[in-house]
């Protein structure tokens, strides 16, 4: 992201996945990773947005090819793993499992206007656990501190999906 | 203090979180420059470590520079 970029554009990536909807391009998303983490902690630096999403085409590639062209006839740019939008990253991440069942009970949220889902904070505990970096540690840590997390859901995704927790 | 912060809007933290990143973009190109500097600098005194050294008065370089000599107030 460049530093003229004032901004984390979260709206516009709300947005544009919003329209990745209406166009039946995907099923459903929500927002996922390091800002649906601050979404209930207090703020902390990340480099990108996740947006998680249940994809339509059921072939291998997940209708990755007609999301990216759809957000490049937008303006989006392609580097790397990353589409950009206003210079800031965004990932797309075709859900499956656990980071499916995340999309389909994530919490309804307005960012600046535009309705968006995060996911809850019981789901990201539960794909930190299953990642296990540092960082994904940390981020346990500082959930189960700052937010109200609803013990019996953890419990149950936890033992659903056979992931522990670290001990702390 | 940090319960107060993760109770903050998400626009507000949205925000700080955009602020952070500047200011680490800031720093990491405060290092990069620095570090073109120092580059420069050693490649400098690479250069002149390379050539035969020699030395002279004090008195005489400030006389072929036209400076005042070491003891002068003026």
């Amino acid at each position: 992201m460049s530093e003229e970029s004032s901004a984390i554009p979260l709206a516009d990536v709300l947005r544009a996945a919003n329209e990745l909807v209406s166009a039946g391009l995907i099923e459903d998303y929500a927002l996922g990773g390091a800002l649906a983490a601050i979404y209930y902690v207090e703020p902390f630096t990340t480099y990108d947005a996740d947006i998680i999403f249940i994809t339509k085409d059921k072939t291998l590639s997940a209708g990755i090819p007609a999301i990216y062209s759809h957000l490049q006839s937008k303006g989006w740019r392609v580097e790397r793993e990353h589409l950009l939008v206003k210079d800031f990253p965004v990932q797309f991440l075709a859900a499956s499992g656990l980071t499916e069942e995340a999309v389909r009970n994530a919490n309804p949220i307005e960012y600046e206007g535009v309705p968006a889902k995060v996911f809850r904070p019981e789901y990201i505990i539960a794909i930190a656990a299953g990642v296990g970096r540092h960082k994904d540690l940390a981020r346990i840590e500082q959930l189960l501190k700052q937010a109200k997390i609803d013990k019996a859901v953890l419990d149950d995704i936890l033992q659903r999906y056979k992931l522990t927790l670290p001990k702390l | 203090m940090r319960r107060e912060f993760a109770r903050e809007s998400f626009e507000e933290k949205i925000r700080k979180v955009g602020e952070l990143i500047q200011l680490s973009a800031r720093v990491k190109a405060e290092r990069v420059r620095e570090a073109t500097e120092d580059s420069a600098d050693v490649a400098y005194l690479k250069r002149a470590r390379a050539k035969p050294q020699h030395f002279r008065p004090l008195d005489d370089y400030l006389r072929e520079a036209d400076l005042p000599p070491k003891n002068s107030n003026k």
